[in-house]
């Protein structure tokens, strides 16, 4: 299964378990994001990616130009581990 | 969920002679956790106020009745990320060149919708 399959079935399963006014808040939510512009402000191709240097998990300091110097760079953003 | 499913491409990332990096809001002990629990081999690093989330766009302020959702769930971002801001990056996955011009966005309002990390290795074979 991949990813998509995988959080769709997530999905399914957490709107059939949460309270249905919960629901209805996250959609709704998602919806007014969809439509406030924010996809406007976001990073395009052909953009110069802006750098930066971050701890990570452990503490150590690490940079987008020295990860450049070997070559490209992935870079995904998180919303965190809950 | 997303993690997990970069660890199983991050060969062949490597492979093609690219690195890979998570960046995440939440504080650096919460990122340690799931390094450890999916065995991670590649960092998930700390954007304390998501400051470089937003240079790429991607910052928003969750409203207050989605506050109150999230905090029903156990999903405290005050503690998670360490500041009262309640915001949080749009997931987003950018492939970037060793020239720093950005070759790939994929972008989705609705959090649930993730491109598939397999992509990833067709898309950097293309640059």
């Amino acid at each position: 299964m991949n990813l998509q399959d995988t959080l769709d079935q997530m999905r399914t399963q957490f709107e059939a378990d949460a309270p249905p006014e919960a629901v209805k808040i996250m959609h709704q939510a998602t919806a007014d994001l969809a439509s406030s512009g924010i996809m406007d402000e976001v990073l395009k191709a052909g953009d110069t990616a802006p750098s930066f240097t971050l701890c990570d998990q452990n503490g150590n300091d690490v940079s987008s130009a020295a990860l450049l110097a070997q070559g490209p760079l992935v870079v995904t953003f998180y919303r965190g581990v809950w | 969920m997303e993690l997990e499913a970069l660890q199983h491409v991050v060969d062949d990332i490597r492979q093609a002679q690219a690195n890979l990096v998570a960046v995440s809001p939440q504080l650096p002990k919460y990122s340690k956790q799931v390094v450890k629990k999916h065995n991670l081999d590649f960092p998930v690093l700390a954007d304390p106020n998501n400051r470089v989330a937003s240079s790429y766009g991607l910052t928003f302020s969750l409203p207050g009745d989605l506050r109150d959702v999230y905090s029903s769930f156990g999903i405290e971002l005050d503690r998670f990320n360490g500041n009262d801001l309640w915001q949080l990056p749009l997931p987003g996955r950018f492939i970037i060149g060793a020239d720093r011009v950005i070759k790939s966005v994929e972008v989705h309002p609705d959090y649930t919708r993730r491109p598939d990390p397999t992509q990833i290795v067709e898309l950097l074979s293309t640059i």
